[in-house]
C-alpha cells in the first residue's frame, strides 16, 4: 500500500472508507452511529456526482475558497440530526456575506463527520474539495487550525444549525470561537460553519496537505482489514502510528481538575493497565480530546500529537465518550502534522493552551 | 466479596421455533436439563417438560425464567407499523427523512415527520406541532395501521412533546397503539426510533408469546411466576416483555456469557460462544455480563436498549483464561476447534449442556438510567450522580427485586466532549436479587 497515494475524487463507493477513515482521526466521539451521515452523504454523490479532490496549487490562485465544519458536540447532532440543506445553506450564506462566489471548499478538519460536511457542501454547489484541512485531527476550538496560524482570518463566519437559525460573525479568530461556542447552547448543541474564506494561493502554506487523501486510505484500511496485527502494521504505514501500549482501561472517569477556561467541557481521565508482565500503567489525560500519555509516570506524548484508542476485539477506533471498564485497547499515537510542531503551533495546541503544566517532547528538546 | 449465583431451584426455558430445552439448577449448579421437539403451536409438551423438570427439584422452584430471543426474530415479518418523528423541521433529504437501516424501513409502512423536540437538556427547540401530529396519526389509522411509534429530539431529556403529541392522538383515533421513545429510553434520536419501532412492530408477537408462557409455568410450576431473560443478561416481567419486547431481543446470547461462567463455577470470566461459523467474545464480571446502551446492531440498527457486549473473534488468542461454549448443539465442533487452539489458557463447556437455557436461571432483575445532566461543581456531579443511582434502584425495586439486595453495577460519568463545561452522560446500572440473598 502507498503511504502517500492520492485520491483523485470522492464518489458513493468511497464513503465507507470516507467514514471509517475519518474515525480514526476523531479520538474522542469515535464509534458514535454516523449511519445516517453514511447514507446522506452516499445519496448526494449518487444524486450530484463524485467531487474532486484537488491540491490548492492545482487551482486558480485567486479562486475563493472557504472551509466547512461542525462547531459542537458529536452527541449532539446524534440527538439532532441535521435536515439536510445546512452544508448548502451555510456556504450560500458565506458567499452572500463575501459578495462572490467560492469555487473550493476545504475542510476544517478532516475527522468525524467534518471530513463529510465539506463533501456534501461542494457536492450540492458543483465545487471541488481541496485535499487538505486546518487541523490534521480534532482539536477543540475552531480557532485551532493551521489556517489561523498562517493569518488567515477566521472571519466572515456563517453558521447554521438544525432548526435553521443562521447567523454570521464578524470578529477576531478567539472572539469568533467563544461567540460560537456560546450559540451552541441555544442551536441544540451544534452548528455547521463556513469559515476562513480565502484564496487559494493562501492554502498552498496554511493548510495541512493532504489530509482528505490520508482520511481515504486509512479508511480502506480499517475497512478491508480483517486481523489485528494488519491494521496496527497499516496505521503505522498510512498515518505513521506507533503503538504505546496495550492493555485493559481499569480507571475512567472525571479528573475532578479543572481545565483551561477557554476550553469546552470537563478534564477526564483513562488509565490503561498492560498485562505483561512489568503492567505498565497509561495514564490519559483528556479534556474533549485525549490530550496526554503518561506511562509510569512518564510523558510519553501530548497533545497536538494525536492520541486515540483501538479496541482489540472489535477492530474499530473507542471514542473517549464510548470507552469503558474494562474495554481491551490498543493506545496509539499519531504525530501531528509539522506545523503543530513549531513554536506557535505548540502555543495554540500544545499542552499549554489546555491548562496542562508539562511541556510538549518538542519544546523540551528544543 | 465474591459474586455468589443464586440460591434455590430456578428453571431456565430456552424456547426456539421447534423445541424447547429446561434447566434446572439448584443452588447455582446445574442439575437436569431435558429436552423437547415440538410443533411450535401446542402448549401441552412444554408444560410436561416443564413438569418434569420441577419434580426433579429438590425444594420448591423459585422461578422460572425464559429466552424468547429467537421467536423474536427476524424483526422485519413482525406486524408493519406507522412512525411519527418530531424533530424542529423536516429533513429535505430522502435519506435523512428515512431511517438508515433496510430493516426499519420495512418495518415501518407509513412514516410522518412533525415540528417540535428539545435539546439534549430538555430546552425546547421548537413548539411542537400537534394538529399536524393528530392528521399523521389519522393517516396511519385510515391507511391500516394498528401501531404509531414516536420519537422525538430530546425526548430523553424531556417528554413533554412526547406526551403531549399521545394525548392528542389518542383523542383523534383512540384505537390506536402507541409507543413513545422517552419510555424505551436511551440517547440518539435514531437509535431511539429504532428501539421504538421495534417494540410497536413485536408487541403483538411477545403478548402472544409471553401469554403462552406465563399459561406453561402456571400450569407446570406451583405458585410458578413466568420471567423472561432480557437483552443485558437480566430478567423482566411478564408484564415488561409484553410492552417492551425489545429488551428480549439478543437475550441469548446475554444468558450463554452467564451459563457459561455458571457451569464452570466462576462469576467472572471470558467467554467466547460459538455460534455457526462465527465466535463472539463477551465478559461476565461479577455474575453479571458486561452491557452497554448503543451497542447492538440488528439488521444494520444501533438500539439505544442495553445489551451484552459480544466482539466478533476470528481466531484464538492465548491470553487470560477463556471458557468457550457452544450456543447450539450443532456448534460443538466449532466451539471443539476454537477451544484447541487456544490451549491450555481454555476449558470447554460440556457442549451438550445448553448455556442459554442455563444462563437464564442465573438472571436477577436489572435496571438502567442513561442521562445527559449539568453540574457545575464537583460536588453537584456527586449530587445528581447519587440522586440518579437512587433513581436506579427504584426502577429495580419496581422491576421485581427484593428490597434491600439492590446493588450500583455501574455508574459511569462522561464529559460530554465540545459541550459547555459541567456537561456529562451519566449511565447506571443497578441489579437486584429475586430471592433474599444480598
Amino acid at each position: 500500500m502507498n503511504g502517500d497515494a492520492r485520491v483523485p475524487e470522492i464518489g458513493p463507493d468511497d464513503v465507507d472508507a470516507l467514514v471509517a477513515g475519518s474515525e480514526f482521526f476523531g479520538a474522542s466521539i469515535a464509534g458514535s452511529s454516523v449511519e445516517n451521515f453514511r447514507t446522506w452523504t452516499r445519496e448526494v454523490l449518487e444524486r450530484r456526482g463524485p467531487v474532486p479532490l484537488v491540491e490548492p496549487g492545482e487551482l486558480d490562485a485567486d479562486t475563493p475558497c472557504a472551509a466547512v465544519g461542525i462547531a459542537g458536540s458529536m452527541t449532539a447532532i446524534v440527538e439532532l440530526p441535521p435536515a439536510g440543506d445546512e452544508p448548502a445553506t451555510v456556504l450560500t450564506a458565506l458567499q452572500n456575506q463575501l459578495g462572490r462566489a467560492v469555487g473550493a471548499v476545504m475542510p476544517m478538519n478532516a475527522a468525524t463527520i467534518n471530513a463529510l460536511f465539506p463533501v456534501l457542501a461542494a457536492a450540492e454547489l458543483g465545487l471541488p474539495v481541496v485535499d487538505c484541512d486546518g487541523m490534521g485531527r480534532i482539536l477543540p476550538l475552531i480557532n485551532q487550525t493551521s489556517y489561523a496560524l498562517a493569518g488567515l482570518p477566521l472571519t466572515p463566519l456563517t453558521a447554521t444549525s438544525a432548526v435553521r437559525d443562521l447567523v454570521s460573525i464578524d470578529a477576531s479568530a478567539p472572539r469568533a470561537e467563544l461567540l460560537i461556542r456560546a450559540m451552541l447552547n441555544t442551536a441544540g448543541g451544534w452548528m455547521l460553519c463556513a469559515l476562513y474564506p480565502t484564496e487559494a494561493r493562501n492554502l498552498v502554506t496554511a493548510a495541512i496537505p493532504g489530509s482528505m487523501s490520508r482520511v481515504v486510505r486509512v479508511g480502506r484500511l480499517l475497512t478491508g482489514a480483517t486481523d489485528h496485527d494488519g491494521i496496527v502494521l497499516g496505521l503505522r504505514e498510512t498515518a505513521n502510528a506507533t503503538v504505546l501500549g496495550s492493555g485493559r482501561v481499569v480507571e475512567l472517569g472525571p479528573s475532578g481538575k479543572r481545565g483551561a477556561p477557554t476550553q469546552p467541557a470537563n478534564p477526564t481521565t483513562v488509565v490503561v493497565r498492560e498485562e505483561r508482565a512489568d503492567s505498565r500503567l497509561i495514564r490519559l489525560e483528556a479534556q474533549n480530546e485525549l490530550l496526554l500519555a503518561v506511562i509510569d509516570g512518564v510523558l510519553a506524548t501530548a497533545v497536538p500529537d494525536l492520541l486515540c484508542l483501538l479496541d482489540r476485539n472489535s477492530l474499530r477506533m473507542k471514542g473517549l465518550e464510548r470507552v469503558g471498564l474494562g474495554d481491551e485497547v490498543d493506545v496509539l499515537a499519531v504525530p501531528a502534522a509539522p506545523v503543530w510542531h513549531s513554536p506557535a503551533g505548540l502555543e495554540l495546541a500544545g499542552p499549554a493552551a489546555f491548562g496542562l503544566p508539562v511541556r510538549h517532547p518538542k519544546e523540551r528538546d528544543g | 466479596m465474591d459474586y455468589r449465583w443464586p440460591v434455590g431451584s430456578r428453571i431456565g426455558m430456552r424456547l426456539r421455533h421447534d423445541s424447547a430445552t429446561a434447566a434446572l439448577v439448584v443452588d447455582g449448579s446445574p442439575t437436569d436439563q431435558s429436552h423437547v421437539q415440538f410443533d411450535g403451536a401446542g402448549e401441552r409438551a412444554l408444560t410436561t417438560l416443564l413438569r418434569q423438570s420441577c419434580a426433579r427439584a429438590p425444594g420448591e422452584v423459585e422461578s422460572v425464567a425464559w429466552e424468547l430471543s429467537e421467536l423474536l426474530v427476524p424483526p422485519e415479518h413482525a406486524e408493519r407499523v406507522a412512525a411519527l418523528r418530531i424533530v424542529p423541521r423536516p429533513p429535505v433529504s430522502d435519506a435523512l427523512r428515512e431511517h438508515p437501516s433496510p430493516m426499519l424501513r420495512t418495518l415501518v409502512g407509513q412514516r410522518a415527520t412533525v415540528r417540535g423536540g428539545h435539546d439534549l437538556f430538555g430546552m425546547e427547540l421548537a413548539p411542537v406541532d400537534l394538529d399536524a401530529a393528530a392528521r399523521a396519526a389519522r393517516a396511519a389509522a385510515d391507511a391500516g395501521f394498528a401501531a404509531l411509534a414516536v420519537t422525538a429530539a430530546g425526548s430523553a431529556g424531556s417528554p413533554d412533546h412526547e406526551r403531549a403529541v399521545a394525548e392528542r392522538v389518542l383523542d383523534a383515533v383512540p384505537w390506536l397503539r402507541l409507543c413513545l421513545s422517552h419510555e424505551v429510553g436511551g440517547l440518539g434520536l435514531l437509535q431511539r426510533e429504532a428501539a421504538t419501532v421495534l417494540t410497536a412492530a413485536l408487541q403483538p408477537r411477545a403478548t402472544d408469546l409471553v401469554g403462552r408462557c406465563e399459561r406453561i409455568t402456571a400450569a407446570g410450576v406451583r405458585r410458578g411466576v413466568a420471567w423472561f431473560a432480557s437483552g443485558d443478561g437480566g430478567r423482566v416481567s411478564a408484564e415488561r416483555l409484553r410492552s417492551f419486547p425489545v429488551t428480549g431481543l439478543e437475550a441469548g446470547n446475554a444468558v450463554g456469557l452467564l451459563g457459561a461462567a455458571m457451569v464452570s463455577s466462576t462469576a467472572t470470566a471470558s467467554v467466547v460462544l460459538a455460534a455457526g461459523d462465527r465466535f463472539a467474545a463477551g465478559q461476565v464480571r461479577d455474575g453479571l455480563p458486561h452491557a452497554a446502551s448503543d451497542v447492538m446492531e440488528l439488521g444494520g440498527m444501533r438500539l439505544a436498549t442495553p445489551q451484552a457486549v459480544l466482539s466478533p473473534v476470528s481466531a484464538p488468542a492465548v491470553g487470560e483464561p477463556t471458557i468457550v461454549a457452544a450456543v447450539n448443539e450443532t456448534d460443538a465442533a466449532a466451539a471443539r476447534r476454537f477451544r484447541a487452539g487456544l490451549g491450555s489458557a481454555a476449558t470447554l463447556v460440556d457442549p451438550g449442556t445448553d448455556v442459554v437455557a442455563v444462563g437464564c436461571t442465573a438472571t436477577e432483575p436489572t435496571a438502567w438510567l442513561d442521562l445527559v445532566v449539568s453540574a457545575d461543581t464537583p460536588a453537584e456531579l456527586r449530587r445528581v450522580r447519587t440522586m440518579m443511582e437512587d433513581r436506579t434502584c427504584t426502577l429495580l425495586a419496581s422491576g421485581g427485586a427484593r428490597p434491600g439486595t439492590e446493588r450500583v453495577v455501574s455508574s459511569a460519568v462522561v464529559p460530554l466532549s465540545f459541550l459547555r463545561s459541567g456537561s456529562y452522560r451519566v449511565v447506571i446500572r443497578a441489579s437486584g436479587r429475586l430471592g433474599g440473598q444480598a
